[in-house]
């Protein structure tokens, strides 16, 4: 088998490829934390999340081009990784039902009450206010951020948040 | 919103960003490289079926119609029968074979060639048999380097050295085992634009298709046109390059494991019946059927997902399913999980239809849909001879959703009841702000229409989400 030619194999057009494709990684690298701490704060395991990372990075590498704007590389990143965990959460209502969740509560699977309460409570709300809470609250974010990365005006993630906090009471 | 709620939820948000500082960074850069190969991966797919753009997709037309047309290419069971291979049981041929008699490439050989997970694997796993054959010609050099098959698909590595002074492209790529056995061309990485620069050389990788039950022979033919040009745009007459090999149809037979289901799936009153689930280096299948009593037609399962645990739980996979083979066969990457303790399969919904809604009645002469879906809208060329089909969908331009484009079967029947053929042209989808046009262009076979004529649609997106999961292990 010929395979002398091989150190200089892929040459021109490979390494024009190779070289997006580090680009691309390393952007993602970047955020590669970031992504994990979402999708981990939506689905609350370590396969899952990294899942979701591999998910999302996969859609985003399809739909770069896309994306005319290199600054909102970031929110659409985000944007991406939430709706992947939301397809995870998704396929999880019919694999967990609630009593499941609560025997695996009771076998210590799932560390504490307070955190079925809020899955549950977070599993009733609508998910535009999920992501909205989600993302001051366990990121940090304030409203204009979640703005940005949710790419609605700031009004409306102010009303989202204040309407999440309230459904949020309500199945507390 | 009390005190006392919102410091369950920062206690629980601190909890959680604590839990998700332990992942390491291998992890996450590992996580990275998967997604980004997954991406490649399903682009060459799309690509392969649809093109990028209406020459792309002009030329991949052609490479589909041409792969079904070409010898070898054998009538396709409609819904693969389930392989015939008794897990872990060698059939008689395979006794003759053993996978250990045969050479097998080494990862070390394929430094710095892009290639996904699953060639990844099966190369470092030992599985690619080593192949030598070489042929030049006008200026090529083809070199079959390796060849990897279970029974329901086979990779092929080649190389290929363009000595000329023209970027060229491939197409027309095809295995052929005879007349009796089945083969389809699935796809063939290419590189981000499909060519191959002038003076370079490169290792590629063709995904066949073949069909589970059928007995392959030993001798095989590869066959690839290299033409000169960027892809679907080529500046010269093509070179029809083929090479005979020796494939090995059995040395991965002793690692097919085969799992009867006989389960079923109900999504939107709709029953699909999983029959099979078959487990080899190159993949995991799983083979289903629309229930005959629906009322309405299945088009596709949603984001079908297998999820294999190992039995002392140290490895779980999530496998998202890569490719529907032939119709009724969904194709998963291979797990690597010898012998899994559990097994579960998970649909996120299905699109489906009311049977009448696939019904497309057009009068061919002037474009005007007689009865039909109204998403759907028709235009004739002022030659007459051709057809653009156009439906709108609604696409998200977030979530990164790929949503299907629709498929016509490739025969009409006209008012006499005389069946016509509907020949592939090219197809594309326009896309803006959320809205996708998509259009099939076909030209008319030339024989007298009597009007109206009647087209089925195979195939549209009409999502209904409704998770359904079946235990299958």
């Amino acid at each position: 088998m010929e395979k002398t030619a091989e150190s200089t194999e892929m040459k021109p057009k490979a390494r024009s490829l190779s070289e997006q494709e580090a680009q691309f990684f390393e952007r993602v690298e970047r955020q590669q934390r970031k992504l994990y701490a979402i999708a981990f704060s939506y689905l609350r395991s370590e396969a899952d999340s990294l899942e979701a990372v591999q998910e999302a990075t996969c859609r985003a590498w399809i739909k770069r081009k896309r994306l005319k704007n290199p600054d909102v590389f970031e929110s659409w990143l985000i944007r991406i990784v939430i709706n992947c965990c939301m397809d995870e959460l998704r396929r999880r209502k019919r694999s967990f039902p609630t009593a499941e969740f609560e025997e695996k509560a009771g076998t210590g699977e799932m560390q504490s009450h307070n955190r079925i309460d809020l899955e549950r409570a977070f599993g009733k709300m609508k998910s535009k206010y999920r992501h909205a809470v989600m993302l001051k609250y366990y990121h940090g974010m304030t409203s204009a951020q979640i703005a940005h990365v949710l790419k609605k005006p700031e009004g409306t993630v102010k009303t989202w948040l204040r309407e999440g906090l309230k459904q949020l009471k309500d199945f507390l | 919103m009390s005190n006392h709620e919102e410091q369950k939820l920062l206690h629980d948000a601190e909890q959680s960003e604590r839990e998700s500082r332990t992942i390491g960074s291998m992890e996450l850069n590992e996580a990275v490289r998967q997604g980004i190969g997954k991406g490649k991966q399903r682009v060459t797919r799309r690509r392969a079926v649809y093109g990028t753009g209406v020459f792309t997709a002009t030329a991949a037309a052609i490479i589909a119609l041409s792969a079904s047309l070409l010898p070898g290419a054998g009538a396709p069971n409609e819904s693969p029968a389930p392989s015939a291979v008794t897990a872990g049981v060698p059939n008689e041929q395979a006794a003759t074979e053993q996978s250990e008699d045969v050479p097998k490439e080494n990862i070390a050989d394929y430094a710095n060639i892009g290639m996904d997970s699953t060639l990844n694997h099966l190369i470092q796993g030992g599985y690619m048999n080593s192949l030598s054959e070489k042929v030049e010609q006008d200026g090529y050099t083809l070199t079959l380097r390796g060849e990897a098959m279970d029974d329901r698909k086979m990779y092929v590595a080649f190389s290929l050295a363009n000595d000329t002074d023209q970027p060229v492209t491939f197409n027309n790529t095809e295995v052929d085992f005879g007349a009796d056995a089945y083969t389809k061309w699935i796809s063939t990485y290419m590189g981000e634009n499909g060519v191959l620069p002038a003076g370079a050389d490169a290792t590629f990788f063709a995904e066949i298709e073949l069909s589970g039950g059928t007995d392959y022979p030993q001798k095989a033919v590869f066959r690839t046109t290299v033409t000169p040009g960027e892809f679907g745009n080529p500046t010269g007459e093509g070179s029809r390059i083929e090479i005979p090999f020796n494939a090995h149809p059995d040395t991965l037979k002793t690692e097919i494991r085969t799992t009867e289901v006989n389960g079923e799936l109900t999504v939107g009153g709709q029953k699909i019946e999983v029959s099979t689930l078959e487990t080899s280096p190159l993949g995991v299948y799983v083979d289903y059927a629309a229930d005959e009593s629906n009322d309405k037609q299945v088009f596709e399962l949603i984001d079908p997902v297998l999820k294999i645990a190992s039995e002392d739980g140290s490895q779980i996979a999530d496998l998202h399913f890569t490719a529907e083979q032939s119709k009724g066969t969904l194709t998963f990457e291979p797990t690597g999980i010898e012998d899994p303790a559990s097994i579960d399969f998970t649909i996120a919904g299905i699109s489906a239809a009311d049977t009448d809604r696939t019904l497309l009645v057009v009068d061919t002469t002037t474009g005007e849909i007689v009865e039909g879906d109204e998403a759907m809208s028709v235009a004739v060329d002022s030659s007459g001879k051709e057809l653009t089909f156009e439906r709108k969908v609604e696409t998200s331009s977030d979530d990164g959703r790929y949503i299907p484009m629709f498929q016509l079967s490739d025969t009409f029947t006209d008012a006499a009841g005389t069946e016509h053929q509907l020949i592939s042209k090219s197809g594309y989808r326009d896309e803006a702000d959320g809205t996708s046009v998509d259009k099939l262009i076909f030209e008319l076979d030339g024989q007298a229409i009597q009007q109206p004529a009647a087209f089925r649609i195979e195939k549209f997106w009409e999502p209904i989400w409704e998770p359904a999961e079946l235990k299958i292990k």
